[in-house]
């Protein structure tokens, strides 16, 4: 082994019980399970099973991991403005640390991020989900926009383990829509204009 | 090596406590724990346990007693508010020594508290007994799926070694954070035949001291309740001598020791990170069991390093056992639950805000 540097990436994203938040975040855990030797995924929810604020944190690392819970991340997601208790646009707008990354589903997030530090990306994932047939769809629509920006996970090893997750689930049917969303994701990152 | 798979503190629960064989578990729904349940209840039925869903934290902890008479290895798990209504069992289970083990995923608060999010506010009720009577449970608090793992088959050991309930103290982030977690089985060596355990009639087993719960010596109900407890008093003294574990982290030369455990054990350690990079000596002392306290270890720790910050999402009730293990030796600080970032449930003492503490001190 030569002296390559270590790899480490962490994300958050935040956004509203039912938005899929915590499916993603879990899933780019899982197939990071594939590649990194250490991997973390935790998630924060409240109690309500749709409405309440969600988000999660998801490390990957070549190092150990100590803390499960990250303060300022060098990436978000954002798929929500607020929720009834959380300001989170405005929360993670802020914690993101400098130079890091904020991806935002500009379909339901209408705030503009106010700071130059930091790489901001509004994609329209809720609207393209639509357009594809599913509003449901636009969290994968995000993470396929997460992994062209951050090349944590190759796409290929993401769609290998969704498919392996969704095997046994009654929601198989969905695994070809999804993969879809993840790849129109990539490309509306790729082609990103600004 | 064995299997590797990738699963939350909650699921170690349960994936430990059958790789140990455990097949019998009663429990109630109640967040952040009812994953524990949940699994159990799919996986028990078909190796031939049995998952039994109660009608409420009372009832799991009776059926817990009634399983643990007969011999059967058994658990239940429980949050905060079910953990409060199983107190009476669990005073009745230590009055028998009925081996068992108890699994309590905490969650932040008194009554209903957050609703079920991440806090450390069961300290005292878990390491003092929260029943009546005087009794002792090993306690072990464990920092990871992994541990949780480990631990929860330790647990099963020791409760059996002892007959003693043993209970696993975790929270909603040591719950539901997910890790790769290795299924490795661990031996612990031969345990004693359970010559009392209620096996029917017509000697085909043994019988129990006083199953209605009348604390007497085991074997001998001639004798009374000073025999009783000398016995107890001898059996607490065994298992503080030889099972007390603690885990250290750059604390040899340290100049600031940082006290935590659980999931605030995860956070101080990356805020001792934080300091190392800033040229400060910080240090962390971790205890795994809870009770028996790592009481010597961590005051010799603490007087090489000169001064202890204490940190626990709590108002501070572990501070007291840090405080009481110090003798006031050296100076003792605490961050609590105030060093959260925000009021709400889902509030998290971040290692940023530990580093802030830290600098602080030195």
């Amino acid at each position: 082994m030569g002296k390559e540097e270590t790899r480490y990436f962490e994300l958050m994203i935040a956004g509203i019980g039912g938005q899929g938040v915590l499916t993603i975040g879990r899933l780019l855990a899982e197939a990071g399970m594939k590649i990194y030797p250490n991997v973390l995924y935790f998630p924060v929810y409240g109690a309500a099973m749709r409405g309440g604020e969600s988000e999660c944190t998801v490390i990957l690392s070549d190092e150990e991991i100590p803390s499960p819970a990250i303060h300022r991340p060098q990436a978000a997601i954002i798929m929500t403005e607020a929720t009834f208790l959380a300001p989170i646009f405005k929360e993670f707008e802020g914690r993101v640390e400098p130079g890091g990354t904020i991806i935002i589903d500009s379909s339901i997030v209408q705030n503009k991020v106010q700071r130059d530090d930091v790489k901001t990306f509004y994609i329209p994932a809720s609207g393209v989900a639509q357009e594809l047939g599913s509003h449901q769809v636009a969290n994968f629509i995000l993470l396929g926009a997460y992994l062209e920006a951050s090349k944590a996970v190759p796409l290929p090893v993401v769609e290998k383990t969704l498919g392996e997750t969704m095997a046994g689930s009654r929601r198989k049917g969905l695994l070809p829509l999804n993969k879809k969303a993840l790849r129109i994701g990539a490309e509306l990152m790729a082609n990103y204009k600004g | 090596m064995a299997e590797k798979v990738f699963i939350d503190g909650n699921e170690a629960v349960a994936r430990g406590a059958i790789q140990t064989g455990c097949k019998h578990f009663f429990g109630y729904p109640i967040t952040p724990q009812s994953e524990i349940a949940e699994y159990m209840s799919r996986e028990l039925p078909q190796i031939g346990g049995a998952f039994v869903q109660s009608e409420c934290e009372g009832a799991s902890i009776y059926m817990l007693y009634g399983g643990a008479l007969a011999g059967a290895k058994v658990m239940t798990s429980t949050s905060s508010p079910g953990f409060s209504l199983m107190q009476e069992g669990i005073s009745y289970i230590s009055a028998a020594q009925a081996p068992c083990v108890i699994v309590n995923v905490m969650r932040m608060g008194p009554g209903i508290g957050t609703g079920g999010q991440q806090g450390q506010t069961d300290y005292r009720q878990v390491t003092k007994g929260g029943g009546h009577g005087a009794y002792r449970c090993i306690v072990l608090a464990p920092s990871s799926p992994q541990e949780t793992f480990d631990l929860v088959q330790r647990a099963f050991y020791l409760a059996d070694k002892y007959r003693i309930a043993a209970i696993v103290l975790t929270d909603f982030i040591i719950g539901r954070m997910a890790e790769p977690v290795e299924l490795r089985t661990l031996e612990f060596g031969p345990l004693p035949e359970k010559e009392w355990a209620l096996k029917g009639k017509g000697g085909k087993g043994g019988r129990c001291d006083h199953p209605a719960g009348a604390p007497r010596f085991p074997g001998d109900l001639s004798k009374g309740i000073i025999t009783f407890y000398m016995h107890l008093l001898d059996k607490y003294q065994r298992i503080a001598e030889s099972e007390v574990r603690y885990d250290t982290y750059l604390a040899d030369d340290a100049t600031l020791l940082v006290a935590a455990y659980g999931s605030s054990a995860r956070m101080a350690r990356s805020a001792v990170n934080m300091a190392r990079a800033e040229g400060i000596n910080a240090g962390l002392f971790r205890p795994i069991t809870l009770w028996p306290f790592p009481e010597e270890p961590l005051r010799q720790a603490a007087l090489a390093a000169g001064k202890v910050l204490v940190v626990e999402d709590s108002p501070g009730e572990f501070v007291e056992d840090v405080r009481f293990a110090v003798q006031g030796r050296v100076p003792v600080h605490l961050l609590g639950l105030w060093g959260r970032h925000n009021e709400r449930g889902g509030g998290i003492i971040y290692p940023e805000r530990i580093l802030e503490e830290i600098e602080k001190l030195t």
